[in-house]
């Protein structure tokens, strides 16, 4: 009962109000609010910022589930032994997902600088003086963006696939070897089908969590160069410091509507593949 | 009693000595709360929306900030206090809206307009600028005679240095004694026309993009970076505000000598002005008649018996009449020489839903919008806000 109404408190009615004003004249400039229909959709609409900030948050969450997927099932991999050594390494991918995501973003915007130290340890390896301006190009701009998120959480991913990893019982994987399965084919065959409960976390809470992406992109650009990586929460903050509280609300229902219409058909989709031992 | 005061940390020390002038000849304390600079409109909105109010606010002065306020509802109307005939027409740009006063800026107001490095600027033999076509053959003569030295230097990574050359300096002439808001708010011209003072700037402004007038990492350079450049040669000028880069420059004992500022617009130099955040102040309505009468009465002081130790503790150009002004020295001279060359309030001051300008200002900094299609969205903003305001 007490979950209940917390639930009812801080999600139930939060979402019942934003609902509302979506679809409601309010702004700073009037105390008067009073139902507009489509409005406030059609405005964000012509002025760009929803088609807009929908593909960059689209985009800006594949990367995100992409990176830190990949990178983290190869750690697990690597990782999977316990052992001192593993457990020193295990500890350092993890402490990322300890530091706060504004610190992470000022961190990396600092390193990513045109003469910070990314650029110079590049000018290393490279002849001549590397000055790029990692965070100033639009197209680089939002994949580091998207990987400083993947490198944030990448740890907590990696644990997640370890734990997979070693529930896979070491009687299948030997019978394999017995037959003649050849590493990747194990790989492939018996470890993935079994890590589908792995995945089915992963991609849900990294995707469905990158689409509400804000704060590493405030630290890092603030949406910028231009609006490159102005995802949706970033035009909702813009339009609601602009006054319209019903365009931000607008924008926070589409969060929301891309949030459920995506985690329930890819958590139907991943459990339909999860194969029972 | 005790005043709880909303302030920017920005305060300065004179503002500090203000506020403790006051404490002594009034008997009353003053508890000063901090608000995050960062964000500090919004967040003194959202505790306005949710009926938070403080005793005294310290607060933007535009009208697109104040009439997010409610002022009708929410501030007192200082328009007869003893103040406003001193102010002259600043009484009818800072604080006011729809008639009424409800704020004193005391000053000192900001000014827009270029900072440039005196050396590189002779070491070309050119003249400071004095209009957006005076830029162009600045920039054209330094990349021939010093192509290291970037001839504007942006710093876009900020947020809102941007707009101050993209779309606010090149206005200014236009808007001498409001007449470029009065007629976008009369409907009679419109901020999207093709030949609009805004899209014409904006036009500027992106060919200066596109010609590399601008610095490599102009996209993602912090105000910090530009007075350094500027200081080190490394860049020839600087749009941007005396009471952000000033102290910025001020960090180098011989700034005075090294850096010039001048007003630049589209036909002369005349340099933008709004009063700042700093010295503005309100009196909001919190139903307590009382510490409503206070507030009021430390209005009073401070623009009374506490205005000219204020001054000189700034060591501001007085915005009230009657009080001496102290002699500006350093950097502090020549911004007080270029505002007697010529100088108007900035449009963006009176435009409703003008902050819509400075995401779209990096835009075109990054080239991805045209201005034509900049002035297209400040005009959907702006009638937007327009309409809500006429309700």
């Amino acid at each position: 009962m007490p979950s209940l109404a917390l639930i009812v408190v801080f999600f139930i009615i939060p979402f019942v109000f934003n609902a509302g004003f979506a679809f409601s004249d309010w702004t700073s400039f009037s105390d008067a609010i009073a139902f507009n229909g489509l409005d406030n959709f059609r405005l964000i609409t012509d002025l760009g910022i929803l088609g807009h900030a929908i593909e960059v948050t689209v985009i800006y969450a594949l990367v995100v589930v992409v990176v830190q997927n990949v990178v983290s099932l190869g750690l697990a991999t690597l990782l999977q032994t316990p052992s001192r050594r593993t457990t020193f390494f295990r500890t350092l991918f993890f402490l990322p997902v300890l530091i706060s995501p504004l610190a992470a973003g000022y961190i990396w915007s600092a390193m990513l600088r045109p003469n910070g130290p990314v650029n110079s340890a590049i000018s290393v390896l490279v002849p001549g003086h590397f000055d790029y301006a990692w965070l100033g190009n639009a197209t680089s701009a939002l994949i580091c963006t998207a990987a400083i998120e993947a490198w944030k959480w990448s740890g907590l991913a990696t644990l997640v696939y370890v734990a997979g990893l070693n529930s896979v019982p070491r009687p299948i994987i030997e019978a394999a070897t017995m037959d003649g399965a050849a590493g990747w084919t194990r790989f492939w065959r018996i470890k993935v089908p079994l890590l589908i409960p792995a995945f089915t976390f992963n991609l849900v809470i990294g995707f469905v969590g990158t689409l509400s992406a804000f704060d590493v992109i405030m630290a890092t650009t603030s949406g910028g160069p231009g609006n490159a990586t102005t995802v949706l929460n970033v035009a909702l903050f813009q339009q609601y410091g602009l006054g319209f509280f019903g365009n931000a609300s607008a924008l926070s229902l589409v969060v929301t509507t891309l949030v459920v219409a995506t985690a329930v058909p890819l958590v139907a989709f991943m459990r339909r593949r999860e194969v029972a031992l | 009693m005790t005043l709880t005061v909303w302030r920017s940390p920005l305060d300065t020390p004179a503002i500090n000595n203000l506020y403790k002038a006051y404490e002594k000849a009034s008997g009353n304390k003053l508890n000063l709360v901090s608000l995050p600079s960062d964000a500090y409109e919004v967040t003194v909105k959202t505790k306005f929306v949710t009926g938070s109010k403080p005793d005294i606010l310290n607060f933007a002065a535009g009208v697109d900030q104040i009439s997010q306020l409610n002022p009708a509802k929410n501030l007192i109307d200082l328009s007869d206090l003893d103040f406003i005939k001193r102010e002259g027409s600043l009484a009818k740009s800072a604080g006011y809206f729809n008639g009424h006063t409800y704020a004193v800026a005391l000053g000192p107001v900001a000014s827009y307009g270029i900072f440039y490095n005196k050396q590189v600027f002779a070491n070309a033999g050119l003249e400071p600028p004095k209009t957006f076509d005076d830029l162009k053959t600045v920039c054209s003569t330094l990349k021939s005679k010093a192509p290291a030295v970037a001839p504007i230097f942006e710093a876009g990574g900020e947020g809102w240095p941007p707009q101050i050359l993209a779309g606010m300096l090149y206005v200014t002439d236009a808007n001498k004694d409001g007449a470029y808001v009065a007629s976008l708010m009369d409907g009679s011209a419109k901020l999207s026309d093709a030949n609009s003072p805004l899209v014409k700037g904006l036009a500027d402004y992106a060919e200066f993009r596109t010609s590399h007038c601008f610095n490599s990492d102009a996209t993602t350079a912090k105000l910090g970076d530009s007075a350094k450049a500027l200081l080190a040669g490394k860049a020839a000028m600087v749009a941007q505000v005396d009471s952000a880069m000033t102290p910025l420059l001020a960090d180098d004992p011989a700034a005075a000598r090294k850096i010039g500022f001048v007003g630049v617009s589209a036909s002369g130099p005349v340099v933008a002005t709004t009063p700042n955040i700093t010295g503005t102040y309100y009196a909001p309505k919190t139903g307590d008649a009382i510490k409503e009468r206070a507030a009021v009465d430390f209005i009073n002081f401070i623009t009374g018996k506490g205005y000219q130790q204020y001054i000189n503790d700034a060591n501001a150009v007085p915005t009230l009449s009657g009080v001496d002004a102290p002699k500006q020295v350093g950097l502090n001279a020549a911004v007080a020489t270029a505002l007697q060359s010529g100088s108007a309030p900035t449009y963006l001051t009176n435009l409703p839903a003008s902050t819509a300008l400075g995401p779209l200002a990096l835009q075109v900094l990054a080239g991805q919008i045209s201005p034509q299609d900049v002035g297209v969205k400040m005009n959907v903003s702006f009638e937007a806000a327009k309409q809500k305001l006429a309700k």
